[in-house]
């Protein structure tokens, strides 16, 4: 074949071309460390990309919904544990009235001790977490106990999703940790004892101790209950994080460079470069015009 | 019997002869890096020797070594390389589109749910009801922002495809003009060889950009065929014209000399044309059809989800997105429900009014379309619009493999063309050694008949 300058030049400059776009691939890739960079990189892993983005963001969104709701339960079992303490004492305060030799005079100083008690588990009942007030219900945003001990809240399970497709409880039950939807209600059976031991009536005391004995099973029950519900939300954290582990994994060997072959790739291409480059100087200076 | 005089004349022609061989290769060497120049050579033919001539050397004209079906090659891999670089750059522009570096339409959706996500755990905080709207409508401007942008690329197209059909006209034009001037040169025996590269160059041209093949008669004008018609007859050049058919898509249409227009749409298909419809009228609607249907399918979705809803005002029925009638249409359309815009307590995440305002169970059910499939479809959101941008990028591969091939079987047939009809400086430089030794030894012979004729002179 008869070769002119033109088509010597002409295969230099796109052996040049093509190995300076090898490069500049070769460098994006090493300089970001990313193997794909838009769908036409690599449509597949492009599509596999967006994929595991959504099931990260998606894990991610569980972990700290988890948590949080994980958070408020591990507060209501702390305040459902506090309030079975009060019980327990209010419970060794009705035994010691109920002893004959207590006279009226103490039972009545016991009755303030009773009402103090009643005030702070009303308090303890009416607990605001991260989300509103935990033994509402749904009625997060007003306090469930009235002063007079009246529930307003509901017992209606908030949800979250422990896995796709998957819920759990994610509130305390206020109304059968306190009123009579688990049992007893509890501030009203101190309302009572108090009145008894204002009055005296050695009955209503005894009967007291039941009540009271009733009331802390009923909260232990519930403070049991909220712990497995705050535990089995930690342990969804747990196991959302080691699929956050796997699935970002998956994602980087998707979409990320080894480094070691992004580099290796780069020496090669700018060698190849370097290589044309040297080839059209060659060809420039090897012509019969200068002899 | 030649005579000492005659021996004169022969010097003169063999000087007059390499001159002319000089000069041509100062064309070649001048010309070398000339689009389109075809290399000359000086034809030569010696006199014969006899009562009549001096045996001589006579310059009998300038050849050009053109290879017609090398050049019928070049013109056709132009026009398929031209249609392939066409859509694999317009496809690149919708690619930027669709899927720029950061802040995808899948990073927005993902935002989006982790704003419901949010809101399923802190139904009653405003900030978080808040952050449901902004994402909202940040996901829905996203969308209606790339649908814009891909209509308007289909606008940026058709005004490209008409500037184009604006450079084929003013090209066959020339060539019309051009067909004369040759028919003219021939018919007075000139072979008008810089009017044929000219031609020529321009017919590659046309090919660059519509597609072409040339024939030529015996006038030494060509018939340009292009599009599935004639758009070059001797003297007479037809014009295109590119307009929008009803259903918004290119139309390619010829104007023949005589005024008759015919339609040339179908087989507009190679050329920088060809490659605009294919991406304009193909490629583009695919892709903005599967982001209309995907926003479709997730308004209705959501809207379906939310109306579910009772928001803080105890009010139930709202739709989140602008609820859209159909799915054409859908993506460009896609904003924020004008009713929610600023409100928040009008976002509906309890299942009932009973629940409020800590109720969560719709936001749950927002929240969980994240990991459901979308009606009409087989995967959640995200990855639903994930394969709408793999669809493209499996498209955009593609053409870019198809341009890599074109631009190498143009370098196949430029390569052949080049080898018939190209300039080599190293002939050239060894002609110019060689015409210039042949002018010397020509001078000499002049130099030895006039030295002989002086010694003749002077023995008398």
């Amino acid at each position: 074949m008869r070769i002119t300058d033109k088509m010597a030049l002409d295969a230099a400059r796109v052996g040049q071309s093509r190995a300076v776009q090898q490069f500049t691939d070769a460098s994006r890739v090493a300089s970001s460390g990313l193997r794909v960079n838009a769908p036409s990189d690599d449509p597949v892993a492009w599509s596999m990309k967006v994929r595991h983005d959504a099931q990260i963001q998606r894990m991610n969104n569980r972990s700290h919904t988890l948590n949080r709701a994980g958070g408020d339960l591990d507060l209501a079992e702390s305040v459902l544990a506090s309030a079975g303490d009060l019980l327990e004492e209010a419970r060794s305060l009705a035994v010691q009235a109920a002893n004959g030799s207590v006279d009226a005079q103490t039972r009545a100083n016991m009755a303030g001790q009773i009402t103090s008690l009643r005030d702070a588990l009303l308090g303890f009942a009416n607990t605001r977490g991260a989300t509103g007030y935990l033994f509402g219900g749904t009625a997060t945003a007003t306090a469930p106990f009235t002063a007079a001990g009246v529930f307003t809240g509901n017992d209606t399970a908030v949800p979250v999703e422990v896995a796709d497709g998957v819920t759990a409880r994610s509130n305390a039950s206020g109304a059968t940790a306190f009123t009579v939807a688990g049992g007893r209600d509890i501030l009203a059976d101190l309302q009572a004892f108090a009145t008894a031991l204002t009055g005296n009536n050695l009955g209503g005391i005894q009967t007291a101790i039941a009540n009271m004995e009733a009331g802390h099973r009923q909260l232990v029950t519930a403070q049991v209950n909220t712990g497995i519900g705050a535990e089995r939300l930690h342990s969804s954290v747990d196991v959302t994080a080691a699929a956050l582990i796997s699935v970002s994994s998956a994602r980087a060997s998707e979409t990320e460079a080894d480094a070691t072959e992004a580099f290796t790739a780069l020496s090669v291409t700018r060698a190849g470069y370097e290589r044309a480059i040297a080839v059209t100087r060659e060809l420039l200076q090897v012509s019969s015009v200068r002899r | 019997m030649s005579s000492l005089f005659s021996l004169l004349g022969v010097a003169r022609d063999g000087m007059q002869a390499q001159s002319s061989g000089v000069s041509v290769t100062g064309q070649n060497i001048a010309n070398v890096n000339t689009p389109g120049y075809v290399r000359r050579g000086v034809l030569l033919s010696a006199r014969p020797f006899g009562r009549d001539s001096n045996g001589g050397v006579s310059v009998n004209g300038i050849s050009r070594t053109f290879s017609r079906f090398a050049h019928g090659r070049v013109v056709e891999e132009h026009g398929r390389r031209g249609a392939a670089s066409a859509r694999a750059s317009a496809l690149s522009a919708t690619e930027a589109a669709i899927a720029p570096s950061s802040g995808t339409i899948s990073d927005r959706v993902n935002s989006f749910f982790q704003s419901l996500d949010t809101l399923s755990g802190a139904p009653s905080d405003t900030s978080a009801r808040l952050a449901v709207l902004q994402r909202a409508g940040a996901l829905a401007q996203q969308v209606s922002t790339t649908a814009s942008d891909l209509a308007a690329q289909r606008d940026g197209l058709f005004d490209q495809a008409r500037g184009v059909a604006g450079e084929v006209n003013e090209r066959l034009a020339r060539i019309a003009t051009l067909n004369r001037s040759i028919a003219e040169a021939t018919s007075l025996g000139d072979a008008g060889a810089d009017l044929r590269d000219q031609r020529d160059q321009l017919v590659q041209e046309v090919g660059d950009r519509l597609g072409a093949r040339a024939v030529e008669d015996a006038s030494g004008q060509v018939t340009l065929f292009s599009a599935g018609t004639v758009l070059v007859e001797g003297g007479n050049a037809s014009s295109v014209s590119v307009t929008l058919d009803p259903a918004n898509n290119l139309r390619l249409q010829v104007q023949q000399p005589g005024g008759a227009t015919t339609d040339a749409t179908a087989a507009m298909n190679q050329g920088t044309l060809g490659g605009l419809r294919e991406a304009r009228d193909v490629d583009v609607p695919s892709v903005q059809a599967a982001l209309d249907r995907f926003a479709f399918d997730l308004s209705t979705a959501v809207n379906t989800a939310h109306a579910s809803g009772f928001g803080l005002d105890g009010v139930t029925g709202r739709n989140l997105f602008s609820a859209p009638a159909v799915a054409v249409g859908a993506a460009r359309a896609m904003a924020l429900n004008p009713a929610l815009a600023g409100q928040p307590d009008r976002v509906g995440a309890a299942g009932a009014a009973t629940d409020l305002p800590g109720g969560n169970t719709v936001a749950l059910q927002l929240a969980g379309l994240s990991s459901r499939a979308l009606a009409g479809g087989t995967t959640p959101p995200a990855e639903r619009f994930g394969a709408v941008a793999s669809d493209l990028g499996v498209r955009l591969q593609a053409a870019n493999a198809e341009e890599q091939l074109r631009d190498e079987t143009v370098q196949q047939a430029e390569t052949l063309r080049e080898s018939a009809s190209g300039v080599s400086l190293d002939e050239e430089m060894v002609n110019l050694s060689k015409f210039q030794r042949a002018f010397e030894a020509s001078t000499r012979v002049l130099r030895v008949a006039d030295e002989l004729l002086d010694t003749l002179m002077k023995s008398f």
